[in-house]
């Protein structure tokens, strides 16, 4: 998983979330994964043990399977009567009543009757597991439970509520949709126990102007505020953009201002998406979701708000993609759906880069893992049906310089009629992790004109992004301009560009330059039986552990580890772990490379 | 049902998810057709109408596949958001 924008951005469209588990199997790997994401995001749940209709439905076992392997508080708010193909239906325990559902009208019919007597005693017992669950969410209850006092339907509701907003419990329904039984009580939980957007804590941005934090609450009276979280090519309208509003309202037809990308945009249309049909909506309001039809600048990820009340709601900075890949398309026509393709697919995902480089007439597609540019390479064969051949995974490294060094570049050609003539003497020093590239002319006394001066730092510039290592872009440097010459006839721009050239390189070569990797930091969530195993791998990845902490009955390691030795990560850890345990990645710093490891790297690129 | 309005308070914002073949799609399929047959009541709801609607609305997979897709319950409004890709998991 290294997909952190997504998923944060994802969660602050989602308020709640049913998690669907298989009732003969319980908890499977991907439950325990995406258990884990939702508790890393507080996201509140609730659970649908579906196939009771399956032979080996075992309602009880997947119960349990919840607390061992997740770590869960779960409270059954439901117990299924028979199972496999004798499951009639579910329990309420709350209402204390039976439903039972006709195999012959698809769901549709169901009838409410009283517990019956067979399953009285059971019904009891989880009715009170239930009760003592509830009473310890609320005080007030807890009170009452002591003293026996019996609680009413709607203290049990709301106490549930509550406990499932703060995340302390999991209210259980069962079911089996194939069968289509038990779906309009889990709508009910949805509406009774998950969240309302008003139940979520305001939405926090930051004023583009000055940078200061602005709080935007839930409410039609606010100035309007929605974040663009997915767009989608639908064949009949064109292009949608899903927008969650958190705060105003948005009416179809008016202008709103995107903050990120600091321009207006036009609302033509509003629309609902329906199971059966697009619906036109003259408004969408405060906590709602719509999708905007005629935005033209705005991709996933950007703010639209009120122009007079500007927020910026995500300030994510896309970190520099670290990881790149080459296309070649097979053909010219090939080519064009390249880059069709491309341009849609940054419009959904602006956090990969795409470069065209003129020399080898490749595509080259950065991006911020292994995995991610796995899915927009698999997208463009499959989706859009590309023909390209494509190379292997590159990471992208850099280089700096480790000490201080003088660059002394001379241009000059004297071949017949107009010379050229450029010269400029530089010193380059290192700057900290981060920094980039700093410039400042220092001369003085005219040694080299005026107009001269932008043409060496261009440059400079250029050579930065070919070093002298193996080529790749130079970071974290600072180059003095402190003298030069000219010749009046002779100098021109392009001379004291190329100058500024051969200063750069003089001086990279003279200064200890050396390769920077990047470092990523990894996080991995594993059930502990395999923590040994996880850490040992991690270790022999050149990998540095940071901390372990428990989490439920899971151990979160962080670590750092270079982005190198993550290839392939995804698919070993699985097999480590029984597809078990899951992992996140972000790039943390860049960092200089061990001298072995560098000379390889150069061997390698250099084709020595 | 336009302009209908659903105070925030009877709004859902939700997702679902699951381990692969737990049973997403067949839950979320079932949630959006009990959902529209429940509104749409006085309507067309018969068991044969419903057997009819359901493989047509796969085929078309407009909405399954929509990034968030609304349906109403109870009085309440409930936004069912595609998790895929944001919740890839490995």
């Amino acid at each position: 998983m290294d997909f952190t924008i997504e998923v944060e951005r994802s969660m602050r469209v989602l308020a709640g979330t049913i998690i669907v588990l298989d009732v003969v199997s319980g908890v499977e790997p991907q439950t325990e994964t995406v258990w884990r994401q939702a508790d890393r995001y507080n996201v509140p749940r609730i659970a649908f043990l579906n196939k009771m209709d399956r032979v080996g439905a075992d309602y009880y076992m997947s119960v349990t399977s919840m607390v061992e392997k997740l770590g869960a508080n779960p409270v059954p708010v439901q117990i299924p009567m028979g199972a496999e193909d004798k499951f009639l239906g579910p329990i309420d325990l709350v209402k204390m009543k039976a439903y039972y559902y006709d195999d012959d009208a698809l769901g549709a019919g169901f009838r409410e009757a009283e517990v019956p007597e067979e399953y009285a005693e059971l019904a009891a017992e989880f009715r009170e597991k239930l009760i003592e669950s509830v009473s310890e969410v609320d005080d007030a209850l807890t009170d009452k439970y002591l003293n026996g006092v019996k609680l009413q339907e709607h203290e049990i509701m709301s106490a549930l509520r509550k406990g499932v907003a703060d995340r302390t419990l999991v209210p259980v329904f069962c079911g089996a949709a194939f069968k289509n039984k038990g779906i309009q009580m889990l709508l009910d939980g949805v509406v009774d126990y998950l969240p309302s957007p008003l139940d979520v804590p305001p939405i926090m941005g930051i004023d583009p102007a000055n940078g200061q934090p602005i709080e935007r609450k839930p409410s039609d009276d606010e100035p309007f505020s929605a974040l663009a979280f997915k767009i989608m090519t639908d064949t009949y309208v064109g292009q949608l953009t899903f927008t969650r509003v958190y705060s105003g309202v948005l009416k179809s037809g008016s202008y709103i201002y995107n903050s990120t990308k600091d321009k207006k945009e036009r609302i033509s249309r509003l629309v609902r998406m329906h199971s059966s049909k697009r619906e036109e909506i003259g408004e969408v309001r405060a906590g709602d979701i719509a999708a905007i039809v005629g935005l033209k600048s705005t991709l996933t990820g950007d703010t639209l708000c009120d122009e007079k009340s500007p927020v910026i709601l995500e300030s994510i900075q896309f970190p520099e993609p670290v990881i790149s890949v080459a296309i070649e398309p097979k053909t010219k026509d090939d080519r064009d759906k390249l880059y069709t393709s491309l341009n849609k697919l940054t419009q959904e995902d602006p956090s990969f880069k795409v470069k065209y480089n003129e020399e080898t007439g490749q595509t080259l597609i950065a991006g911020m893992g292994e995995l991610h540019l796995e899915i927009i390479v698999d997208r463009l064969l499959r989706e859009f049906k590309v023909g390209a051949n494509v190379g292997k995974p590159q990471v992208a490294y850099r280089e700096t310089i480790r000490t201080e060094a003088h660059g002394d570049g001379k241009y000059i050609r004297q071949t017949g009629g107009r010379g050229q003539y450029g010269h400029a003497k530089i010193v380059l020093m290192p700057l900290g992790r981060g920094s980039g590239f700093e410039f400042e002319n220092k001369i003085v006394g005219g040694s080299v004109p005026r107009e001269y001066i932008a043409p060496i730092e261009a440059g400079i510039k250029e050579a930065l992004n070919n070093g002298v290592v193996a080529g790749f872009p130079v970071v974290d440097v600072r180059a003095e301009l402190y003298d030069g010459s000219y010749h009046e006839v002779d100098s021109s721009e392009m001379a004291f560009k190329i100058a500024g050239s051969m200063a750069m390189k003089e001086a990279m070569k003279k200064a200890s330059p050396v390769l920077l990797e990047p470092i990523m930091d990894v996080e991995v969530v594993t059930p502990e039986d395999y923590m040994g195993d996880v850490i040992g791998d991690i270790n022999s990845r050149r990998g540095k552990i940071h901390s372990m902490v428990k989490r439920g009955n899971a151990q979160i390691i962080k670590t750092t580890v270079p982005l190198s030795e993550m290839f392939g990560y995804a698919t070993d850890l699985r097999s480590r772990t029984q597809g078990r345990a899951s992992y996140s990645m972000q790039l943390a710093h860049y960092d200089e490379l061990p001298k072995n490891v560098a000379d390889e790297i150069i061997k390698k690129i250099k084709g020595i | 049902m336009s302009d209908q309005r659903f105070p925030l308070e009877r709004t859902r914002n939700i997702g679902i998810m699951a381990h692969i073949d737990a049973g997403k799609t067949t839950t979320t399929e079932r949630i959006l057709y009990y959902t529209g047959v429940t509104y749409k009541i006085g309507e067309v709801h018969d068991g044969t109408a419903a057997m009819d609607w359901m493989p047509q609305e796969q085929e078309r997979g407009i909405t399954i596949t929509s990034a968030a897709t609304t349906c109403f319950w109870n009085d309440h409004k409930i936004n069912i958001i595609d998790t895929r890709g944001m919740w890839t998991s490995l």
